[in-house]
């Protein structure tokens, strides 16, 4: 059995976690950015994962999954509407005297952030598991 | 008197470890894809099947090698109802934790019934 596949697999997990993560934070560090007009503000990223279906192949006889995982399938911006402040004085005002800020979602943004770092956890765990796996097999015939 | 080294005991234990590392990787495709929209999650066949191996006292027959080829583990799509991502983190480490305990049970079952076999070959006297 090929244990290098469920490393490689929860290693693929534990980078869109840590991708979702980095957005999240530059989302957050970015939600006091203002922009020169509503339409050049920063806007929200959203990462979009796709699986990577585990593929099968005939090896000695048996058959045997390659492949698998999870990779990024882009980076969006999400369709938020900008949020405006009444800033009479900000050097961005338009003349309504609006400044235009990102409409980032806190709640969401956090929620983002805790449900990455759950998933990345679970990958570890996984990866952990695996290896854990992969050292007792190597117990086989021993004298225990 | 069972034939000791060639029965079916030691090639179902290798299909049985086969199908925990296998199972190991379906459960790890599961967490890795936990927040991956339309997701469907994956599981291995292999434990339902191998009933059909049991004869009416619930004891295994003594299974021909060449019948236990069709009881080779093999990954499935496990999802519930087949839309949408129904991946629960919690559930799948759950598994993964049983699944972990489960392989090193085998493991050892193997280990011993090769050591068994060792002591046929020194006549019992180590």
């Amino acid at each position: 059995m090929d244990y290098a596949a469920a490393f490689r697999i929860s290693a693929s997990g534990m980078a869109i976690e840590k991708t979702r993560l980095d957005v999240t934070a530059a989302n957050i560090a970015n939600m006091h950015s203002a922009g020169t007009s509503a339409g050049a503000v920063y806007r929200p990223m959203k990462v979009v994962a796709a699986t990577v279906p585990l593929t099968f192949s005939q090896q000695f006889g048996a058959l045997v999954a390659t492949g698998g995982g999870v990779q990024l399938a882009s980076v969006e911006p999400a369709q938020v509407a900008p949020r405006m402040v009444y800033e009479p004085g900000h050097p961005y005002a338009d003349a309504q005297g609006m400044v235009a800020y990102p409409g980032v979602d806190h709640t969401a943004e956090m929620m983002n952030l805790n449900t990455a770092l759950r998933a990345y956890e679970a990958n570890v765990v996984a990866m952990n598991a695996a290896r854990t796996m992969a050292a007792r097999t190597l117990d086989i015939g021993g004298q225990s | 008197m069972l034939p000791i080294i060639d029965n079916s005991t030691t090639a179902l234990l290798g299909m049985a470890i086969d199908a925990a590392a296998m199972r190991q990787q379906a459960l790890a495709q599961n967490i890795a894809n936990a927040n991956t929209p339309g997701y469907q999650r994956i599981g291995v066949n292999f434990e339902e099947r191998v009933n059909a191996l049991m004869d009416g006292t619930g004891q295994v027959r003594a299974a021909a090698s060449s019948e236990l080829a069709s009881f080779r583990p093999y990954f499935q799509i496990a999802s519930a109802d087949g839309v949408g991502n129904d991946v629960s983190l919690d559930t799948e480490v759950a598994a993964m934790s049983e699944n972990t305990l489960h392989h090193q049970v085998l493991v050892k079952a193997l280990s011993k019934h090769l050591a068994l076999i060792g002591l046929a070959i020194n006549e019992g006297k180590r």
